[in-house]
């Protein structure tokens, strides 16, 4: 599939690409005389591999006072779908990350590795979409929940070897795309960002250890998230080459998160460059009726 | 109103993206001297956890160390300087680490008689004829007496191994646990130990944690409980007693002081070392290592074992440096002694019994 029009099967002027594939596979199937007349909606998936590497810098009180920087890297996978309620406006978005840092103390950098800094997140937007300037942009707001978990460890320390994160927190999500072409190449350029407001978070005590907290004591670890006590920006810019139904992804990522309780704070600021692959998927069941004049209805 | 729309968005904005401060967070000079002492003295006053405890003054402490910083012309001198001031919290749980060398402050238990010699013990009284199983050494002595000796915490054993220990020893008629030169090490081994001679579960003491940088400021105390051996595990249910001198130190303190709490149970030797606060570790922007206490571990009754435990009533037994040359361990003497008489004493007969609880 090439970057059809959004919403719009006939703006390239013909059938396209991923038609083509599913008649094939209605053929397979010999069901292409089903439900002829009326018009399907197809919502094909745009998925994305990307492997980053970047560099973080991160500020942990419960391990340590001083600023730690130094490399990082991700694997995530993100998907994209018009929703099935009303695909003609809205669109679900959920990405999977997994993080890890490998950092040293500022400002000596006196050992190559005093600390690790893994992360595994997952969320998931809603935006309500809107196209512009003849489909040229699409934009999109909505609401957004995040998942992380994570977990700094600091292998010098003692009784304070792991600051273990764990935050879920809802809040407003953007997202601005540009379809273009680079010569005759379609190319799409996006942005989305992702900023939460209220959730809940766990933090240790100021100097409470994990043994306690393994002994029993699990007061005062659950902490509301708000903008006066944690903030975070999740934001990302990309580029998809199309070539076909797959395409290179470029992109960056600035992933920063800051928070105070307990009297500890935590800083923390990921800088990501990534690359991967975009593909489209469109699974379709034999039983879908009106495949011959479907309407596909693409994420964004 | 828009003028207005914008100034608040714009707050807003600062408001939503700026960040939390970190006092210590990136020196502009790491080899600072006055920096990196300002930070040392922060974090003990910050996070330690004893200064109002032992009525330390670390305010007048600082003022008293910090003119002599601007004379230090090494970092060693300045890493004298720093140590010299810790020691004066009197903790062998703070220390600083440099490339060079870690400070410690001794004197909790350089002034004391050591009250310990291994090879006394698994000469004249194991014979070399003892078992070794991590950091366990265990065998009978002479009299029929069943000795471990735990001579650390960092490591622990398995409840399997600890099982194949007390089977060992299950025909002796009563046991001595050694914690002597027992420097500490993790409470999390400590507890798998303390269990086998629990008959149900039992208050063990106190956690009390910090809640900010105040120096009172402590969360309420958390009560915490040892369970009695695991289902399926050997349980010692016989005649029990710990052997301990100023060595015995941090997580074997706590061994101590848990023993203490079991009925029955007697503790023979010399006054523990203490350290009964959870060091935490921190850095400076110089590159050394800091760890100090941060949490204090309260005894069942609530009081600091910060300072040691006492032996057991009439049980406070030292050895001369002539003893130990002649062979001899008064503590295990009075120990075996102990033991003895409680197996003699109809009223302790009915406990014997290696309560094997096998499923």
């Amino acid at each position: 599939m090439r970057n059809c029009a959004m919403r719009s099967p006939v703006r390239n002027g013909s059938l396209t690409d991923l038609l083509r594939l599913v008649a094939v596979v209605m053929s397979l199937f010999g069901c292409l005389s089903a439900g002829a007349g009326e018009m399907a909606r197809l919502r094909p998936v745009t998925s994305a591999w990307t492997v980053s590497a970047g560099v973080e810098r991160m500020t942990d009180t419960y391990l340590s006072p001083l600023a730690n920087q130094g490399i990082a890297l991700e694997l995530s996978y993100s998907r994209c779908q018009a929703l099935r309620c009303c695909p003609d406006r809205w669109t679900l978005g959920m990405e999977f990350s997994a993080q890890a840092g490998l950092l040293s103390e500022l400002p000596t950098r006196s050992t190559a590795l005093d600390m690790l800094d893994c992360h595994l997140r997952t969320s998931a937007a809603v935006w309500r979409r809107w196209s512009l300037a003849a489909d040229k942009f699409t934009v999109g707001v909505g609401p957004s929940l995040d998942l992380t978990a994570g977990v700094g460890y600091a292998q010098s320390n003692f009784n304070n070897p792991a600051s273990a994160r764990a935050t879920v927190a809802a809040g407003v999500s953007g997202l601005g795309v540009m379809h273009t072409h680079i010569k005759r190449l379609p190319v799409d350029i996006g942005c989305r960002a992702t900023l939460p407001l209220l959730g809940a978070s766990f933090a240790p005590g100021y100097t409470e250890s994990y043994y306690e907290i393994y002994l029993g004591n699990r007061s005062g670890l659950v902490h509301a998230v708000w903008p006066g006590s944690w903030r975070g920006l999740d934001a990302s810019v990309w580029a998809d080459f199309r070539f076909g139904n797959t395409g290179l992804r470029v992109s960056y990522r600035f992933d920063g998160t800051t928070r105070r309780f307990n009297n500890l704070t935590l800083n923390r600021a990921v800088h990501l460059f990534g690359i991967g692959v975009v593909t489209d998927i469109l699974s379709v069941s034999p039983r879908t009726a009106g495949l011959d004049a479907a309407q596909i209805i693409r994420a964004y | 109103m828009d003028r207005i729309t914008a100034i608040l968005g714009l707050l807003l904005a600062v408001f939503l993206t700026g960040c939390y401060g970190v006092e210590d967070d990136n020196p502009s000079d790491p080899a600072d001297y006055e920096l990196n002492f300002d930070c040392l003295w922060r974090a003990v006053d910050q996070h330690y956890c004893f200064l109002d405890d032992k009525g330390i003054d670390w305010d007048s402490i600082g003022s008293a160390y910090r003119p002599a910083v601007a004379e230090c012309k090494t970092r060693q001198q300045l890493f004298s300087l720093c140590a010299s001031m810790l020691d004066e919290l009197q903790d062998g749980h703070v220390n600083l680490s440099a490339p060079w060398a870690t400070s410690y402050y001794r004197a909790w238990w350089s002034e004391w008689p050591a009250d310990f010699d291994e090879r006394v013990v698994l000469e004249h009284y194991l014979q070399f004829n003892y078992c070794q199983l991590g950091v366990f050494t265990y065998g009978y002595l002479p009299d029929g007496t069943g000795y471990i000796r735990c001579s650390s915490f960092v490591s622990g054993l398995g409840e399997g191994n600890i099982d194949y220990v007390l089977d060992y020893l299950g025909a002796a008629e009563g046991l001595i646990v050694d914690v002597r030169d027992n420097g500490g090490g993790a409470l999390t081994n400590v507890e798998p130990l303390v269990r086998r001679f629990l008959r149900q579960r039992t208050l063990m003491g106190y956690l009390v944690h910090k809640t900010g940088p105040g120096h009172s400021d402590f969360a309420k105390p958390f009560p915490f409980h040892y369970d009695p051996t695991p289902i399926g595990h050997i349980a010692w249910g016989k005649p029990v007693c710990v052997v301990c001198n100023r060595s015995t130190y941090s997580a074997a303190n706590n061994f101590v002081q848990a023993m203490a709490a079991i009925p029955g149970v007697k503790i023979i030797g010399a006054r523990t070392g203490g350290g009964a606060g959870l060091a935490f570790s921190y850095s400076l922007p110089i590159g050394w290592g800091l760890r100090l206490s941060s949490a204090k571990i309260l005894d069942a009754d609530g009081r600091s074992t910060e300072y040691g435990i006492d032996p057991s009533p009439g049980f406070e037994i030292h050895i001369t440096p002539e003893q130990t040359a002649l062979g001899h361990d008064p503590i295990l003497d009075t120990a075996s002694l102990w033991l003895r008489g409680t197996t003699d004493d109809k009223r302790v007969s009915g406990t014997l019994r290696a309560a094997r609880r096998r499923q």
